[in-house]
């Protein structure tokens, strides 16, 4: 999944591993979402959001998968 | 290389602390089975000659140590930091896959003609498949 995680960490200078160790994670899962190789969980993608005080659809991008909202079919 | 940039491959780099605690508490018991496995195979063979109580606390200890062991592994499952959890789930159900697909086609190769083996493979091939399967994952992921 496209996220601007790199940029975002890179703007409050943070390395990878310092990243992870907020976030409680590996360095290794920080590099593998940057690298587009892992989508995050849904936890930690809302406490990536909240660490940077943006919203999850601020930092990844899901390509805009087709699908039909519910209120749009009635 | 600065520090925005940092491409590391290597697998047990940048693992999270906490995963090598665990794993590193899985890998001793998983040592003390397999002592206590060839300690207990030795003995119920060569020294405990008669089957008594001896003889079967002796059979029975290896078993209980890797009960412990598996314990330790699922401890280490649910504490693993999620890219690792992950990548353990996909080697797991690869492992086991590949050991269903032998124990059950094996059968049919062996009505077609093929030696009878030891039951035992199966838990080799499953083991084997799970080590290929992780790195694997540690090639796709990391």
């Amino acid at each position: 999944m496209k996220n601007t995680l790199k940029i975002l960490r890179a703007q409050h200078d943070l390395s990878q591993a310092a990243l992870a160790e907020k976030l409680d994670v590996s360095r290794q899962t920080i590099n593998a979402i940057e690298k587009e190789k892992y989508d995050p969980s849904l936890p930690l993608a809302f406490k990536i959001a909240r660490l940077f005080r943006l919203t999850i659809e601020q930092i990844f991008e899901d390509g805009n998968q087709a699908i039909t909202p519910l209120d749009a079919d009635s | 290389m600065n520090k925005y940039s940092m491409a590391h491959n290597e697998p047990n780099e940048g693992r999270h602390s906490r995963d090598g605690k665990y794993s590193i508490n899985v890998l001793y018991w998983a040592i003390l089975w397999a002592i206590s496995h060839l300690a207990s195979t030795a003995l119920t063979r060569w020294v405990v000659s008669d089957m008594n109580v001896i003889k079967w606390l002796v059979a029975v200890w290896p078993i209980a140590v890797s009960i412990g062991a598996l314990r330790h592994f699922m401890r280490y499952l649910e504490n693993a930091d999620e890219l690792t959890r992950k990548m353990e789930f996909e080697s797991l159900s690869a492992g086991y896959g590949s050991g269903i697909i032998f124990s059950v086609g094996y059968v049919s190769l062996e009505s077609a003609g093929m030696p009878v083996i030891f039951l035992g493979s199966t838990a080799a091939v499953m083991m084997s498949s799970y080590v290929v399967f992780r790195f694997r994952a540690a090639r796709k992921y990391l």
